[in-house]
């Protein structure tokens, strides 16, 4: 424990260093250090505390609940960024913690959460003043009560249910999450009709991290919706089912989408754009998330295939799986050549997607067809580096995850 | 033809002068042009007043700008910007920063600043910078295009000089977002250039069967090879 408590004391420190230095640069520039949406946050907040609804700040997009939380920003402007920095280093903590139950050395773990907590993108979308951090540790925490040596369902599902509260994604989780409480394995050959029984069958943990996860999730947005009404539905849920961002962006449905502009899309096409995400999601469901142990690299595999395939991507939601990588980075066997190769292949595809974006952004020329090629040259690129996560994964011993 | 055509804006010109003779005899010369390229454009503007009256230094000006719906002015980039001191403003509603043209509104935008003395001349300037929108596509992709038409220019004084009296004519908002509203006087002005037209590159629809059918195989592929390498490394 001594060293980790070090570490998350020096990101701490890092992330002061840098929500001091927002504040000058704020100041000074032109351009501020602090996101947009911080603001946002700040303006829902005061209109919360005057007894309004924070969803009179237009594009406030969360649930009320961050709006409440922030509420001391209107006297301390950094109360947020500080929120955000303690859930940061928080993610790192259980990271650390992960990596040490699924049976990593002291040394390994600290290694583990040293790559989130000194990440430069980590430090600077928390000190920026952005609420990701938050959706991240609930998400790691209620991973931890499930995988860990006594479970937790009641706190793991509330948990679950309030990150999906606060952010709508880790609701793909919650298959993995609810199939991984299974019966433990007799070892007998069962009929496939039994063993299909026994796959879904809701035991008693799992009827439990049901039942807490909805509730939580109801009782939440229910509370939301009876204080402000139709607004708090449709912006901070419908708005992210119905996102269709026409701008130019990462997905492979950019261009698609923009040419549809104005004509509904046809069923079959609906189809076409749900069904091999919603595949991939179930699949990696029933390969990784039915036992305890392979579950954390299920939910990353998820979080990477919700990203890869989402309507909008921009560099944001890249977020969503780099919690959820360092805790399995010691159950892959691969060489560090092939780890350069795959980072040269995925970020060179954001590069060479960025000079087409640029010409059409910042110089008008009309170079549509060639961000489309190069979303199409991200896409695959990324699911090369998805794939290679998937073959070089040895899963930690299933002894250790042997149900009390 | 010709001949009577430059007769007519000459006489249009002239016409033009005498009104301007009427407001405290000062001539306006407004300047407008825009910089950068692409979707994030600026506005320079800068407006000359010559006159022989002295009490124009303590004047304040609002520059109304009607943005169409084919572009728009970010309302909190413009907070920033009044924060810094570099642009005192203020846009009269809400601004939706991620509609595309087709379900965007138009607003206006109104911009103050004060007159320094230069020479025998007043003037002002400031540069504010403003975004084109997403155009829906055509059938043959290319460029769509987007008109800036020319601004109002409103003057007010204090104390209010006699010969502009009569002529306070324009409700605008006494500081930038104030809801109080002052009177103002709108003064005509002379410009080389009373609309500037921007363009704006959109997608071509000709396209459109191409990408359907490319985006929807690589994406089936990608699902497809994935589900292999589960079945190939851990199934087996």
């Amino acid at each position: 424990m001594e060293g980790i408590q070090k570490h998350l004391f020096t990101a701490f420190t890092l992330r002061m260093i840098l929500i001091t230095y927002g504040v000058f640069h704020d100041r000074l520039f032109p351009v501020a250090y602090t996101d947009i949406d911080y603001k946002v946050f700040t303006d829902a907040a005061r209109h919360a505390w005057e007894g309004r609804s924070p969803y009179d700040r237009v594009t406030y997009r969360y649930p009320p609940l961050i709006a409440w939380l922030l509420i001391p920003n209107l006297w301390l402007a950094i109360w947020g960024k500080l929120l955000f920095s303690v859930a940061d280093v928080l993610v790192g903590w259980l990271i650390y913690k992960l990596a040490a139950r699924q049976g990593c050395t002291q040394s390994k773990a600290i290694f583990c959460a040293k790559t989130w907590l000194y990440n430069p993108i980590a430090i600077i979308i928390s000190t920026r003043g952005n609420s990701d951090a938050l959706s991240a540790a609930l998400v790691l925490s209620s991973l931890l009560f499930v995988i860990q040596n006594k479970v937790r369902p009641l706190w793991a599902g509330v948990l679950l249910g309030l990150a999906i509260h606060v952010r709508l994604y880790p609701i793909a989780f919650s298959l993995p999450m609810y199939l991984c409480m299974g019966p433990r394995p007799t070892g007998k050959k069962k009929q496939w009709q039994n063993r299909m029984f026994a796959v879904l069958w809701p035991n008693s943990s799992r009827l439990m991290i049901t039942l807490a996860c909805v509730f939580t999730l109801a009782f939440l947005t229910g509370i939301g919706w009876l204080m402000y009404g139709w607004p708090c539905l449709d912006e901070s849920i419908l708005y992210h089912l119905r996102r269709r961002d026409t701008r130019h962006n990462f997905s492979v449905y950019f261009y698609l989408l923009y040419l549809g502009v104005g004509q509904p899309l046809a069923l079959w096409q609906r189809v076409a754009m749900l069904f091999p995400q919603a595949i991939l999601l179930f699949a990696l469901s029933v390969t990784f998330g039915t036992r305890r142990n392979t579950l954390p690299f299920c939910l990353l595999t998820q979080a990477i295939v919700m990203v890869v395939y989402n309507t909008v991507v921009t560099a944001q939601y890249f977020v969503w799986f780099l919690s959820l990588l360092p805790p399995i980075i010691p159950f892959l066997d691969i060489r560090w050549k092939e780890v350069v190769r795959i980072v040269l292949v995925w970020v060179g595809a954001q590069v060479t997607w960025l000079v087409p974006a640029y010409l059409l952004e910042f110089k008008g020329s009309n170079s549509f067809l060639h961000i489309w090629f190069h979303g199409l040259a991200f896409f695959c690129a990324s699911i090369f580096a998805l794939g290679c996560l998937i073959k070089a994964y040895c899963p930690p011993d299933a002894r250790r995850f042997k149900w009390e | 033809m010709w001949k009577t055509f430059r007769l007519l804006i000459f006489i249009f010109y002239i016409n033009i002068l005498n009104v301007k003779g009427d407001e405290c005899g000062i001539s306006v010369v407004l300047t407008r042009h825009v910089g950068n390229e692409g979707f994030h454009r600026e506005l320079h503007s800068s407006v000359e007043i010559t006159t022989n009256q002295s009490f124009f230094s303590d004047c304040v000006i609002v520059q109304r700008e009607l943005m169409p719906s084919g572009l728009y002015v970010n309302p909190d980039e413009l907070a920033d910007l009044q924060r810094t001191g570099q642009v005192s403003g203020c846009v009269s509603s809400e601004v939706d920063t991620e509609a595309a043209k087709e379900t965007a509104q138009s607003h206006e935008v109104f911009i103050y600043y004060t007159l320094k003395q230069l020479g025998s001349k007043l003037t002002g300037n400031f540069v504010l910078p403003f975004h084109l929108r997403y155009h829906k596509p055509l059938p043959m992709g290319g460029e769509e295009e987007v008109v800036l038409e020319a601004p109002a220019i409103l003057l007010k004084c204090n104390p209010i000089p006699s010969c502009l009296k009569s002529k306070q004519n324009m409700l605008a908002p006494c500081i930038p977002c104030s809801p109080e509203k002052c009177k103002w006087t709108n003064i005509s002005y002379n410009t080389e250039i009373t609309s500037i037209i921007l363009k704006v590159p959109v997608g071509s629809l000709h396209q459109y069967s191409t990408v359907l059918v490319c985006t929807m195989i690589t994406t089936a592929a990608g699902s497809l090879y994935i589900i292999n390498l589960l079945l190939k490394y851990h199934w087996s």
